[in-house]
């Protein structure tokens, strides 16, 4: 007993160097102390093959009745609180962004392909004397919205109440970025009485669809329903543009 | 019932501590360990092409093992549990791969004798290692199995990691000290027994 209390001590102590030694000469002199550690390791590793075998069969169990009830699955990872809070965050960024392009685009879209099918270049009559307005109109089609802006404004100096220089020249200021400019334009060839068609308004609404600041979209739209309700000039480009026209 | 019980997931630091505190609720948290990496089972087939049997055999292993280290406070939460777990099953793999295709046996988990003599020197060593060797393993298990409950119980607790004071606790004992006596007194027990009939 006092051999098998000092091998368990050994065993399951802390033995310092001295102890080890100790131990170690007596395995050396002494074969039956020898017998009796090989006993004691013998015997916890049969203890522990027996364990081990135990909970084995206690695993296949589990193992079979899983397969049975099939539950043998990965689970899912678990998403902690800040990550979906960050995930939704992320997610609303992205909708929003989504949101606000697709209706610049929508409503840009429409003008851009405006400009390009119809606004590219103007009749010009064909004339032995070309007059200023017929120049500067070539020089318009001709790609030289500058120069063509130049010469409109030069006709409107001398003629004040030119409903046509005013109209090229609000396209070219649209055509070159100038939006207010071409606004104040328009705005101008509303007043012309008479006509049988003016597209004064829908130009208006083309020019806020361009320049796309806070509210100019909302206030295109008006313009829009405007030369629909008062069959304006451009009415039937306005109804459809409305019937697109994003929520 | 057990099983539906085993099955809730819970976070790892409260199946360690289930796993370390060596009470009643240990037995529930390795059904629990094995049941949540169930499906390394599977990993392995599709992974190492073994048969369930070869995949449940090195799984099962690697719980014990993990189980083993984890009473024994060696997992040091570098990584995540299932990181962790799945390293030792890897390896298992690895080395039941070698095991296939040397045409040698299975894994089997040989480590208590030679974690044991890890405490003594080389030439101390071989000589334990040879006696052991020699043990009759049939016999000694018989006896064990003669034994008597109470004895073998002791025993196994103890060879479970177990400490004198947790098997207090948990077969009710009055103290570590009556427990140890106790149980060595088993062992001495056995030992006579066996000897009688060895020699």
């Amino acid at each position: 007993m006092d051999s098998t209390e000092y091998i368990d001590g050994f065993f399951n102590g802390s033995p310092d160097d001295e102890q080890k030694k100790q131990f170690e000469r007596r395995i050396a002199s002494d074969p039956s102390f020898a017998e009796e550690v090989a006993f004691y390791i013998g015997t916890s590793s049969l203890l522990k093959g027996q364990l081990d075998q135990e909970k084995k069969l206690r695993f296949r169990e589990l193992f079979e009745q899983a397969k049975k009830d099939d539950r043998i699955v990965r689970p899912l990872r678990s998403i902690r609180p800040w990550r979906i809070s960050v995930a939704a965050a992320v997610l609303l960024m992205v909708a929003g962004l989504w949101w606000v392009f697709l209706r610049q685009t929508g409503t840009e879209q429409l003008a851009n392909e405006y400009i390009r099918q119809e606004l590219q270049t103007q009749g010009v009559k064909m004339s032995i004397h070309p007059d200023s307005m017929q120049t500067a109109l070539s020089a318009y089609n001709s790609g030289d919205l500058q120069g063509a802006l130049g010469q409109f404004e030069t006709i409107l100096r001398t003629d004040t109440a030119s409903f046509k220089a005013k109209q090229y020249a609000g396209l070219a200021c649209l055509r070159l970025g100038e939006y207010n400019k071409a606004l104040g334009y328009f705005t101008k060839m509303e007043t012309r009485p008479g006509l049988y068609t003016n597209p004064a308004v829908f130009y208006q609404a083309l020019t806020l669809m361009k320049r796309h600041q806070a509210g100019d979209e909302q206030n295109a739209r008006r313009h829009l329903q405007r030369v629909v309700d008062q069959d304006l000039g451009e009415k039937e480009t306005a109804a459809r543009w409305l019937k697109k026209w994003p929520q | 019932m057990r099983s539906d019980k085993a099955l809730t997931i819970s976070p790892d630091p409260e199946i360690i501590q289930n796993l370390r505190q060596n009470g009643p609720g240990r037995r529930l948290a390795e059904e629990e360990l094995f049941n949540r990496y169930m499906y390394f089972i599977r990993e392995g087939m599709i992974k190492y092409s073994f048969t369930e049997e070869d995949a449940f055999d090195v799984y099962s292993d690697t719980i014990l093992s993990a189980i083993e280290k984890l009473t024994a406070g060696l997992f040091e939460g570098r990584s995540s549990l299932k990181t962790w777990l799945y390293r030792i099953f890897h390896n298992k793999c690895v080395d039941q791969v070698r095991k296939i295709t040397t045409n040698k046996n299975k894994v089997h988990r040989t480590t208590t004798v030679s974690d044991m003599l890890m405490h003594l020197s080389d030439s101390a060593k071989s000589v334990i290692q040879k006696l052991v060797e020699r043990s009759d393993f049939d016999l000694l298990k018989k006896k064990l199995n003669e034994l008597g409950d109470n004895c073998r119980k002791l025993l196994m607790l103890f060879a479970d990691g177990y400490s004198d004071k947790e098997i207090a606790i948990s077969m009710e004992y009055k103290t570590a000290e009556v427990v140890k006596t106790s149980r060595l007194r088993c062992l001495e027990k056995l030992r006579q027994s066996y000897n009688l009939l060895k020699n």
